[in-house]
């Protein structure tokens, strides 16, 4: 299994804002696709890209983004499924073995060595190296995978299958690897951080004057905007906040109590939903810059060695 | 509501128009840049607060200049497979936990003038050390040298 199980072919720039080096690159790169399938590959893009750019606010910094599709032939169709998953969630696969170039396999090993049913994972070395090679600009790397079950995974490489909702988990993956945004799902306390959190998008300062987004709160909004279920540290709002008010919403980072989020819902805590004004505040600050009036030609680092 | 546009501002700085191609390879106990090129792009800003070495926790990647002092940084905790998510088909998610394994990742910085050094700051590597436990400089890398410019420390 692996690189002698396929080959590279072309490399087409499929949405074209500029040069590459101007833009932010988001390369795509399929696998288990056979050669017969690579059409099936480029309408699976297309239906990406489609969904990537309805996201907001993807929409509106659309002229900063150029999209590079890579045509990855694998020698079989699929991914590994594995019939059996010690997984309560989902512990029976289709037992699939096929031989793919970048090696997708559900039910991958978590941290800890855990198997997760969903978790899709590939070699993302092989990938990034593939990507980058052939576009040295990139920023971002998304494999696609071509298998009709739910599932993905994150890292350097945001990967998903073709499933209809998966590209939602490479879109929230992306909101972790190319803006540095937290997940806003509470939990048990488990992986929250001690003290204050240094990510744009969670707090445990629910005083309005120091709110690291108090700027996007108004004055009629609540402070805290609502407790967690039985959550000690928080005194519930006398009213509730008016629907879609940015505020301190208790949850978030692992954590049920103590950590808070600007919105009820946020795509970096439940996917299918928006981003949150403070997660797509982070994202505009990010791609900002590569929105063709950003960047003043004279700016500095005009050596070019590539 | 308030204008929730204002988070997203530009930047203070210009950005840099041409950047660093990093690869790090981590081997579970120590991180080593294996490569580096000079690309005509332009880095991801900044997001974020600054992290700050002996107060803050976690894993991350700093430009310094010959003084030492940081200039731009990124998180670097995504890329260590510490933590792996579950999606559910109803659109929750959770999350799973573990030592970060063997890894490697590129990372894309900008080539900004006064920058002398690229350190990596961690937290020892355990999952509840990277959450709790201040960070420090585990490896320092010359940025513009020729040969490998390396010198590691922990």
């Amino acid at each position: 299994m692996g690189a002698a199980d396929g080959f590279i072919g072309a490399t087409t720039k499929i949405v074209d804002h500029g040069p590459n080096s101007d833009r932010w690159n988001l390369v795509i790169l399929g696998d288990g696709y056979r050669a017969s399938e690579i059409p099936q590959y480029h309408a699976d893009v297309q239906k990406f890209v489609a969904t990537l750019h309805a996201t907001a606010p993807f929409d509106e910094l659309w002229g900063g983004i150029n999209i590079h599709q890579i045509d990855v032939t694998s020698t079989d169709s699929g991914a590994d499924d594995p019939a059996t998953c010690p997984d309560p969630f989902a512990p029976t696969g289709s037992g699939a073995t096929p031989n793919t170039f970048f090696d997708a396999t559900f039910c991958s090993a978590g941290p800890g060595g855990a198997r997760l049913s969903r978790l899709l994972t590939i070699d993302s070395p092989r990938a990034q190296e593939a990507a980058s090679e052939r576009v040295t600009e990139v920023h971002q790397v998304l494999v696609i995978v071509n298998a009709s079950k739910y599932g993905g995974s994150g890292g350097s490489v945001a990967v998903c299958s073709t499933e209809a909702s998966a590209a939602e988990i490479a879109i929230h993956e992306m909101g972790h690897s190319s803006f540095d945004l937290a997940d806003e799902y509470g939990g048990n306390g488990t992986g929250s951080p001690a003290g204050e959190p240094l990510k744009a998008n969670v707090t445990r300062d629910t005083e309005r004057a120091t709110n690291k987004w108090n700027s996007l709160i108004a004055a009629a909004t609540p402070m805290p905007s609502s407790c967690g279920n039985g959550c000690a540290d928080c005194t519930p709002p006398a009213t509730a906040p008016a629907p879609g008010a940015v505020g301190a919403y208790e949850g978030a980072m692992y954590s049920d109590c103590g950590i808070y989020r600007p919105l009820p819902d946020c795509k970096m805590r439940t996917l299918g939903v928006p981003f949150c004004p403070v997660c797509a505040g982070v994202i505009r600050t990010a791609l900002t810059i590569f929105l063709p009036v950003a960047i003043p030609p004279d700016a500095p680092g005009g050596l070019v060695v590539a | 509501m308030a204008d929730e546009k204002q988070t997203g501002k530009a930047p203070q700085q210009p950005a840099a128009r041409t950047s660093w191609r990093l690869t790090f390879r981590w081997d579970g106990a120590k991180i080593e840049l294996v490569n580096r090129r000079q690309v005509r792009m332009i880095a991801p800003a900044t997001t974020g607060e600054q992290p700050i070495a002996g107060e803050h926790a976690g894993i991350w990647l700093e430009l310094r200049d010959a003084a030492d002092k940081p200039l731009y940084h990124r998180s670097l905790t995504r890329f260590m497979g510490a933590k792996a998510e579950v999606f559910h088909p109803d659109g929750a998610i959770t999350h799973h936990l573990g030592d970060p394994g063997s890894a490697q990742f590129e990372v894309v910085v900008p080539d900004l003038p006064p920058a002398a050094w690229l350190c990596i700051v961690s937290s020892p590597f355990e999952p509840k050390a990277l959450l709790h436990e201040p960070a420090r400089e585990i490896a320092r890398f010359l940025l513009r040298t020729g040969g490998s410019g390396q010198e590691q420390r922990r």
